[in-house]
């Protein structure tokens, strides 16, 4: 069921994931919202901590156990709402219609199978079809992926591969999904330097040779520059800004996104991102209104009145800002 | 893997050595003299010497464990000081009732101890967890031979569908498994419960893993997630707790063949114990000892075949 060409692929809207302890439920993301068009990449950033996972986790509905986490708002998959969807129908959209690459590929994938076993499994689950079929998919996977000789990898294990590899059939599998969306949550976090960017190209060649959408998350913003259309800047569960990548590092216009900005050395060298200065709010201890007050170089006692609307900046309507008073 | 096997079996044997030559020593170091306590208080000066020569207690040390190894190596643990007959022979006699008596305990632990385990892990903290952990709780505190004795009474003697002596030799192979029943399920019923346990602890473990929420990013059925991805993981420590059960088990076969009647190594130590039979215990001891190390042998190869992350090189 195509979605008519109006309608994103994806639309949250309104997405709040709540803790359930047992001193009552502990809000961590409230009031997410974005939309994300076939064949864009949104990127997801923000410092660790900010929710990030958890935000890929709720879109595919994998937060476990399930009854430990309260979920409101909408998720509007391909025009139907997942929040609400009934477990079976979900698992036909998870691996089908949307797949993850996790961040830590040597944790992600199961340590007593086989690549190859991992891969077809997938595959089978996908389209059906005998064993022979999913193997010959298998190869022409981890061919698609950049493994050399990969029929003689499907034995492997995975702790007998490379950081790099591990994370390129972590792709393979998200591609066997052949997915309309594809979640990449910190995909190259764990490994090398050279070797992240090396992943980094391949996430975007194969996002595009497929024409699939895909939501990045990464605390880097080199790595967003190079690979995203749009962003989504998040800070202790709530969507600061939300702009394009150019708008975005051409004139931030939330005082969040301005450090995060300053805190990057250089936009074309991907490098671990220094500290703002304070510490990201714990959950259990939010501030009363903006949740980056006790941060921020702007902070006035207005700000810690009520939680600030994300709404258009003057003369923006196409980007949001979460700030009574945003940078010019 | 053929070398990983070969390097594990050259290793198990100098602990074999190792263990058999403990073994000599401590009968030897332990007080208490073989030749006094076998002849008695009463026993006279004469006696007491002709006793310690013909045990060969009169040599040098060396001397005697040199002898010792000697047979070792030629499967000679002595004779009898009772019957006269080769301890080797003796014990090879009735091992066999004793080891499958264990095998039968075993497989009856781990077949069912392992599903009622994942079940239990499956339905965390509703009624058949709850009943799995009640039931594991009572198997683990309910002494063998108090059981054996419930058991007798229940399903030997008050509903007969069980001998009350549970002679093995029948003849038939259905009377020898019927014969195994009662004592093994009365010795296999903590091994059991102490599965059961161990496979729910696994599962629990094994079930946040992140490679079980990328089998259900995959789409994948619950079955397949747990029974193709999470179990494989949760089975592996399940091996080691059963390796090291069977020597536990074959402990405890004793009290449980004493109580039905079962011909075993338990009515050769009870004997021994009572005649002061200290050749039979020695050679009882290095017999258990071996089979110990054995079942380490392939609980590591079974180990290094199901977990690929073990170097098998
Ligand atoms: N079960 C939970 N109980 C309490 N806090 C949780 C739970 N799950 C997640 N959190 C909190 O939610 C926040 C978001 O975590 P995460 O999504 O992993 O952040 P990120 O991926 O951006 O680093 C973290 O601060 C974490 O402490
Ligand atoms: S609302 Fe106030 S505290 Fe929050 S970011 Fe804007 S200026 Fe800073
Ligand atoms: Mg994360």
């Amino acid at each position: 069921m195509a979605a008519p060409a109006d309608q994103p692929l994806l639309r949250v809207e309104g997405l709040g994931v709540a803790v359930r302890r047992r001193a009552g439920a502990l809000p961590i993301l409230d009031d997410v919202s974005f939309d994300l068009a076939a064949d864009e990449t949104l990127a997801i950033v923000g410092e660790s901590g900010s929710g990030k996972s958890m935000l890929a986790l709720a879109i595919t509905r994998l937060l476990m156990p399930p009854e430990n986490y309260a979920v409101s708002g909408r998720v509007e998959f391909q025009g139907t709402d997942l929040v609400a969807l009934p477990a079976a129908a979900m698992r036909e959209v998870r691996g089908r219609g949307m797949a993850v690459v996790f961040q830590e590929a040597l944790n992600a994938l199961n340590p007593v199978l086989t690549v190859g076993r991992q891969i077809e499994e997938t595959v089978r689950r996908r389209d059906g079809g005998d064993a022979a079929t999913a193997r010959r998919e298998a190869i022409r996977l981890l061919d698609e992926v950049g493994i050399p000789s990969p029929e003689r990898r499907l034995g492997d294990y995975p702790h007998q591969l490379s950081g790099g590899m591990r994370q390129r059939v972590m792709i393979a599998i998200a591609l066997a999904c052949r997915p309309a969306l594809v979640i990449a949550d910190e995909p190259t976090t764990s490994l090398d330097v050279t070797i992240q960017s090396q992943v980094l190209a391949l996430l975007r060649d194969v996002r595009r040779q497929n024409g699939m959408s895909m939501i990045f998350i990464s605390h880097n913003l080199g790595a967003v520059a190079a690979i995203a259309d749009r962003v989504a800047v998040l800070y202790a569960g709530h969507v600061m800004e939300l702009a394009t990548v150019d708008e975005l590092f051409a004139a931030p216009r939330h005082p969040y996104t301005a450090a995060l900005l300053a805190a990057t050395p250089r936009v074309d060298r991907p490098e671990k991102l220094a500290a703002i200065g304070g510490a990201v709010p714990r959950f259990d201890e939010l501030p009363p209104g903006c949740r980056f007050a006790p941060r921020c170089p702007r902070a006035m006692p207005a700000c810690s009145a009520a939680v600030p609307t994300i709404r258009a900046p003057d003369g923006e309507p196409g980007r949001r800002v979460r700030c009574i008073a945003p940078l010019p | 893997m053929l070398r990983f096997v070969a390097k594990r079996m050259m290793l198990a044997v100098p602990t074999m050595l190792l263990s058999a030559s403990v073994v000599f020593f401590l009968a030897r170091i332990l007080p208490g003299d073989p030749a006094l306590s076998i002849l008695g208080d009463s026993a006279s000066e004469e006696a007491i010497a002709a006793m310690r020569t013909r045990l060969g207690l009169d040599q040098p040390m060396l001397v005697q464990y040199l002898g010792f190894l000697g047979d070792l190596l030629r499967l000679d643990l002595g004779n009898s000081m009772i019957s006269g007959h080769a301890v080797t022979a003796e014990v090879l006699g009735v091992l066999p009732y004793t080891i499958e008596l264990t095998v039968f305990a075993i497989a009856f632990g781990v077949v069912l101890g392992v599903p009622i385990g994942i079940a239990a892990s499956l339905a965390r903290n509703r009624l058949p967890d709850y009943l799995s952990r009640f039931g594991s709780l009572i198997g683990l505190s309910c002494p063998p031979f108090f059981l054996g004795i419930c058991l007798l009474l229940v399903f030997a003697i008050w509903v007969p569908l069980f001998p009350v002596i549970s002679a093995p030799d029948t003849g038939t192979l259905g009377g020898r498994i019927a014969a195994l029943i009662l004592p093994g399920v009365t010795l296999g019923i903590i091994f059991l419960a102490f599965v059961a346990r161990s496979s729910r602890a696994a599962m629990l473990e094994v079930l946040p893993e992140q490679y079980i929420r990328t089998a259900r990013m995959k789409g994948l059925s619950e079955r397949a997630v747990v029974f193709g991805h999470a179990c494989r993981n949760a089975l592996l420590p399940i091996v080691t707790v059963t390796g090291l059960y069977f020597g536990i088990l074959m402990g405890n076969a004793v009290v449980t063949e004493i109580v039905f009647t079962r011909p075993g190594l338990g009515k050769l130590i009870i004997g021994a114990l009572n005649s002061r039979d200290y050749v039979m215990l020695q050679g009882l001891t290095i017999v258990y000892c071996f089979i110990v190390v054995l079942v380490n042998l392939v609980t590591d190869i079974v180990y290094g075949l199901v977990d690929p992350r073990v170097k098998v090189r």
